[in-house]
């Protein structure tokens, strides 16, 4: 029997346009009218003191894009079609890490990382990283979930924290990591820092492997078009 | 529609043997059809090869629950058209595209463009379109189709003496594809539709099967049986090869020796299509009310996401509008959304969420080409160091045919 795909709802990503979901805020929805009378207004009209609290999903993609240097751009870009992010946010969202994952997210949303935007290139500048980081390392717990974070978006697999920990106190330890899935296979981003793509998988124009590779800022930073 | 010729035509039209150049007014006529398009000239021709019965990448046929081929063809508009048959640098031989003349051409259809856009005059830009049709028979409700008198002439098989046969039948359509090229999306604009009775997805069957009401009678399909098991019926599997078409057959798939079918395509919609796509599909359906076109359905659009990504433009000096042809790193598609998108009828046996397996309408023609060549001054051994951006933007060689496989057709 042919295996049919699994369209369980998730929640959406405030700001995301995605076509996959089924909630109703959907970019499909607007273009037919849909969600005339339902707009879901965040920020543009409403006083900063009424702001609502942002959700960990939005917390989790600022430490993402902090603690990976990656632009939050490229990380969660509001049409996501393979929104990766979201299968991250459930791995590390497992109750095994709960008082940890709890913990880092304070953390972040105390830092109150700001997202650079304008002509930036939309990277969450170092010494505010570099300040989060301090408070993350003061407990062994929140720092090697913190590790286990960043593999994750680097390789697409998970490293246990308390493999990471006994492999800080012994550089002869091993870890077992597990692919996440295959969709993480294809979006790690350490393949996009080597200006490279992962076996058996490619975006890159035919004929590429003839021409340098694009910068490195072309993979991971937000890079604006020039002369148009 | 694009059968009356005005604003399409057909790529055999234009991909002529021998590399002849092609005529818009013109339309090429199988030997075997001319005695009946004489007859009847408002006959649409439809010229079968391989790519006619056999889908994307030859992963199959597709037959219909009365035993017949289903048919493709693709078309483009006047706008491509015009690109291809250009006096500066035509495209519509395989001699042509490879000579010196086009050497390191860059390939670069024209984008659509809104009467308020201040670059450019305004215009549709390039269409191309792919359609599926199904040969109306037996108990078809013609009036459940958009359909049209044709003359169908049958691919020539290896060996063959005599030209094939050439058809009259009714072809019903069942689904097609609409690539627009715009000025915002140069990657194009991909859409596709389907006829709404072709398959059933897997919960239309698990309600069906669940029904213990003896006298249950579900929704008749184009390419499902509901009556048939799983195990009769084995879901989404290329017919028994092989799968040429016999001229003696007439587009009916072979069958035993006892006269008796052997194969009718079951196919089930892996991927379902979204809410999101259900409700403009009832919006537009309560918008065209008892029209034959409520009969067809939106399966999804893919567009690329990526905006700063899509409004990139050649930044070599020159270049010519629309600048669309570049070194497009690191993702040429720029994040296609939905990643996937299959029509049941076209993309049949690669509907799925595979990584560069599954259908993906960017993800497969980003990868088109054609016989341009690099100019002999360009090869790597002889070409100078790049004195500057520029000169190294020029010396590029893209080889990239602007996301349509149609040049590899020249012939």
């Amino acid at each position: 029997m042919s295996k049919t795909i699994d369209r369980t709802p998730t929640p959406p990503w405030p700001g995301e346009i995605n076509d996959n979901h089924v909630a109703g805020f959907t970019r499909r929805s607007v273009l037919a009218g849909a969600a005339a009378t339902a707009v879901i207004t965040i920020g543009a009209d409403t006083p900063a003191g009424a702001q609502p609290a942002e959700s960990d999903r939005v917390i989790f993609a600022k430490l993402s894009a902090g603690l990976t240097g990656v632009a939050h751009a490229k990380l969660a870009p509001s049409a996501d079609p393979i929104d990766v992010k979201e299968e991250y946010f459930r791995r590390v969202s497992d109750p095994k890490y709960a008082a940890a994952f709890t913990a880092l997210l304070q953390l972040t949303r105390a830092a109150n990382l700001q997202i650079p935007g304008g002509d930036t290139d939309g990277v969450i500048p170092q010494d505010k990283v570099d300040a989060l980081a301090s408070k993350i390392e003061e407990r062994d717990d929140i720092k090697f979930l913190a590790r286990s974070i960043v593999l994750m978006w680097y390789l697409g697999a998970w490293y246990e924290p308390e493999d990471l920990k006994k492999i800080a106190a012994n550089p002869k330890a091993e870890a077992f990591p597990t692919i996440i899935s295959p969709k993480a296979y294809t979006q790690g981003w350490l393949w996009r820092v080597a200006q490279a793509h992962p076996m058996g998988y490619s975006d890159m124009q035919f004929g590429y492997w003839t021409r340098p590779p694009a910068p490195p800022a072309e993979f991971i930073a937000v890079v604006k078009p020039q002369g148009n | 529609m694009w059968e009356d010729g005005e604003k399409f035509i057909p790529l055999l039209d234009v991909m002529l043997p021998g590399g002849a150049k092609p005529d818009w007014k013109k339309r090429a006529v199988p030997p075997a059809c001319r005695a009946q398009h004489d007859a009847d000239p408002s006959l649409m021709v439809v010229q079968m090869i391989e790519e006619s019965f056999n889908q994307p990448f030859r992963t199959g046929p597709l037959i219909d629950q009365n035993n017949n081929y289903a048919i493709f063809d693709i078309l483009m508009n006047r706008a491509m058209f015009d690109l291809i048959v250009s006096d500066k640098n035509p495209l519509y031989s395989r001699a042509l595209q490879a000579s010196e003349q086009n050497a390191n051409l860059r390939v670069d259809f024209p984008s659509g463009r809104s009467k308020d856009d201040p670059l450019g005059p305004p215009g549709h830009g390039s269409i191309m379109i792919k359609v599926s049709w199904k040969i109306l028979a037996g108990d078809d409700d013609r009036s459940k189709f958009h359909h049209v008198e044709a003359l169908v002439a049958m691919p020539t098989t290896e060996g063959q003496q005599m030209d094939p046969p050439c058809l009259r039948k009714t072809l019903g359509l069942i689904g097609f594809h609409v690539v627009h090229k715009t000025q915002n999306r140069p990657q194009w604009i991909w859409t596709s539709f389907e006829h709404k009775d072709n398959v059933p997805e897997q919960r239309d069957i698990d309600a069906f099967r669940s029904n213990t009401d003896p006298n249950k009678k579900g929704p008749k399909y184009n390419f499902y049986t509901l009556s048939c098991s799983d195990s009769d019926c084995p879901v989404n599997e290329t017919p028994p090869r092989p799968w040429d078409p016999e001229p003696a057959n007439a587009l009916q798939f072979r069958r035993n020796s006892q006269g008796q079918m052997i194969f009718n395509s079951q196919i089930v919609r892996t991927v379902p299509l979204t809410e999101a796509t259900h409700v403009i599909n009832r919006q537009f359906h309560g918008v065209l009310g008892d029209n034959v076109w409520s009969n067809y359905i939106l399966i999804g659009t893919q567009w690329p996401s990526e905006f700063i990504c899509a409004t990139r433009r050649s930044e070599l000096q020159g270049a010519p509008s629309p600048r669309t042809d570049f070194d497009k790193q690191p993702d040429m598609n720029c994040a296609p959304a939905p990643t996937f998108l299959a029509n049941s009828t076209l993309e049949t046996y690669s509907q799925g969420e595979i990584p560069q397996a599954s259908s993906s309408c960017m993800g497969c023609h980003g990868n088109a080409t054609s016989y341009i060549r690099r100019t002999p001054s360009l090869n790597d051994q002889q070409k100078p160091a790049a004195a500057n951006d520029n000169e190294r933007r020029r010396q590029m060689f893209m080889n990239q045919s602007d996301f349509t496989f149609m040049l590899e057709k020249a012939r």
